[in-house]
Parts: C-alpha cells; structure tokens; sequence
C-alpha cells in the first residue's frame, strides 16, 4: 500500500558512474547503447537523448572507488511530501539523500522545460 | 525501466479502436429532442486551435523537438497527453508528457492576448440555449486555467450548467471520460444529451458512450474528418439559429 504523500514512482530515467578514466566508459558505453554525448566536460560526460534517459559519467577523485554513483527516479507527486526540494537544471523539481555509502538517489519531478545542455540534440 | 503506465498504452490502443468503430457506426440520428448540449470549447466557442498547435510546436522545441505546428494542428481536439504519444517516444512520454503539458499551457496563455479571439455569435447562443432551459456543460480537454481565461473573455462566467475539464479525469479526449463525467456529475440523460464539437476527437468520443455530435466547421477541421457526426454546422452560432428544432 502507497504511503500517505509519498511520491510516485514513474520510472528510472538516470544513472551516474564514477570512472578514473570517464572518456573510456564513455566510448565503450556510446558504442554499446548508441546514445550521443549530451554534454562533456573535465569532470563528466552525459551521454543519452536529454533528462528523460542519461548515463553520467563522473571523474572518479582520489580515494574514490570507481561504480555506481548516483541513481535517479523520475516521480509524480513530489511536492505532497513535506521534504524540500530544489529546482534542478534537467526542468524538474528534486530531492536527494544517500541511499547508501557513496550512492545517492534522487528523486524528481519533471515539471518545466530542461536548460539548453540538457535538451535533446539533433543527430546527424 | 518502467514502472507504470504500460496498461495506459494499451488502454490508448483500445479507445482507438472503439473510436474507429464508432466512426463507421455512427449513431443513428432520431427525433429526440435534446435538453442538455456537452459543448467543447477551442475550436467552438474561441478561435484558438492554431495558438494551440503553436503552443505545442513552441513547448516541444524547448525540450530540442522541433516539430512544426502545421504537423500537430490535426491533432489538435485530444487531450495534451493523447496529442504527445504522436510525437515523442514512449520513454519521453512516461517520464515528460507532464512537464510538456505544463510548458505547452504556459506558451498557450502568453499567446492568448494576441491569438485566440471568441467566435461571433458563439456565446450568444450559449446564453439563448440557457434561458431555454438547456443545460451546457463544457466538456473541455483543456486545462483549467485555460478554460478559466476563455469564459472570461466570452463573459461566461456564472452562465454554464457546469464545467469539466482535462484535470477531472485520467483520459481527456478521444477518450469518453470527459463526456461520461459531465454527465453523470450534473445528472443528465445521455439519450437526450448531444455533444458539440470541432474535431474527429469530440465525434469518437461522443459515439463511444453512444451520444450524438454535432460538428462544428468553425475548428478548422475537414469535413471528411467530421463527416461520422449526427449533425454539421458552420459554427455553435448557427445550431442554435438553423439548429433549433433540434432541442426541445
């Protein structure tokens, strides 16, 4: 039974690995899933069609263990919970909390338009 | 992954196929009078289909779509998250159909001022049809900001039996839902009931409950896509003047 104001799961929409070496993950990632690179920079690569579906590749820093990093749910009914959350670039609301050592969840709320990085690029 | 909404599709699929078995079974029309009207209201009552399709082909093109409003306007007349299963991929739709709809009203009520005019004569008749006693209820797709901004400008207000709206249930147009609400929440006969529309959407809609419709020109559509309704008129101005036989 769904708990009082607790959101609604709609679907898993994103995941973040941490990897020394991100440009690799990165090529053997695209090649497998044939997604584009959304965005790139030092510190990450974003490969996927725009917020609804991504894989985030993160610089592992020093000390950290390479794997999963980050998970993101996209949800319905955010905003009933009383916890806050914060608008967030990929056009929704969110909330995040460590699910475990290293791992975070995040839980969103698609309510608005996605900032220009985060908008599906035109193949081709 | 998805969690939800598969049945949703599926749901989709069989309102789809009931709308085009309603479309080559349309209802047969009788000598009923009718005392309660169901009447939509973009495309009916206010000039506002093309500012829709705008609206869409603007929100679209905010989330890196670009499609041409020239391609959505067909579509217009279903509810937001019907239209969107036309024009993105099912991940898009399970995980943004909600944020593009909220963009899409956005765009929409920036464009009212400037776009959407009533249509002459339109809630004339409206209020003609309620001093003689027939109850309109709007059974709208759209949002209720949007239904809110239009009565306002037709002066409505206060005049209508009642009001559904796209928030008041799951499935808006073509779907029933929207139709089968309205009457059942202000106690109407079905079989004395006729639906007002403008699109192919309104006519599936009403046949699927077994309601009659009157198409109305005036939404732009083809009339070989309205040719299954019971009843063609240029706009809701004219049922009630060429149309008054038809109420009781």
């Amino acid at each position: 039974m769904k708990k009082k104001n607790a959101p609604v799961p709609v679907a898993f929409h994103g995941i973040a690995i941490r990897a020394v070496d991100p440009d690799a993950v990165a090529r053997r990632a695209a090649a497998m899933l044939g997604w584009p690179v959304l965005r790139r920079s030092r510190a990450e690569i974003i490969l996927g069609d725009g917020p609804e579906l991504f894989l985030r590749i993160v610089r592992a820093r020093r000390g950290e263990n390479e794997g999963l990093a980050e998970l993101h749910l996209a949800v319905e009914e955010l905003a009933k919970s009383r916890r806050k959350t914060v608008p967030d670039p990929l056009g929704g609301d969110s909330r995040t909390g460590e699910l475990m050592r290293g791992v975070a969840l995040t839980l969103r709320e698609f309510k608005r338009a996605p900032a220009g990085a985060w908008k599906k690029k035109r193949r081709g | 992954m998805r969690l939800a909404s598969n049945a949703r599709a599926a749901d989709f699929r069989s309102a789809v196929h009931g709308a085009i078995f309603a479309l080559r079974r349309p209802v047969r029309p009788s000598q009923t009078r009718f005392d309660a009207v169901l009447l939509d209201l973009d495309g009916c009552l206010v000039d506002s289909n093309d500012a829709h399709a705008r609206a869409w082909s603007d929100a679209l093109s905010r989330f890196g779509r670009r499609v041409p409003a020239s391609r959505i306007r067909g579509h217009i007349g279903k509810g937001g998250k019907e239209l969107l299963r036309d024009f993105v991929t099912p991940k898009e739709h399970a995980v943004l159909a909600s944020a593009m709809g909220a963009v899409q009203t956005e765009r929409f009520l920036a464009r009212f001022r400037r776009e959407v005019r009533p249509f002459p004569g339109a809630a004339a008749a409206v209020r003609r049809m309620r001093r003689a006693g027939i109850a309109v209820v709007l059974a709208s797709s759209a949002q209720p900001e949007v239904i809110q901004k239009s009565l306002a400008l037709l002066r409505l207000d206060g005049v209508l039996t009642g009001i559904t709206s796209a928030e008041d249930v799951e499935k808006a147009k073509p779907f029933d839902d929207i139709f089968s609400l309205a009457i059942e929440r202000y106690g109407l006969r079905s079989a004395r009931s006729l639906a007002v529309g403008d699109t192919p959407y309104d006519v599936a809609a009403a046949h699927q409950i077994g309601v009659p419709c009157a198409a109305m020109r005036s939404g732009g559509f083809p009339v070989r896509t309205l040719r299954c309704a019971e009843h063609l008129f240029e706009g809701v101005a004219e049922l009630w003047s060429r149309g008054r036989e038809l109420f009781a």
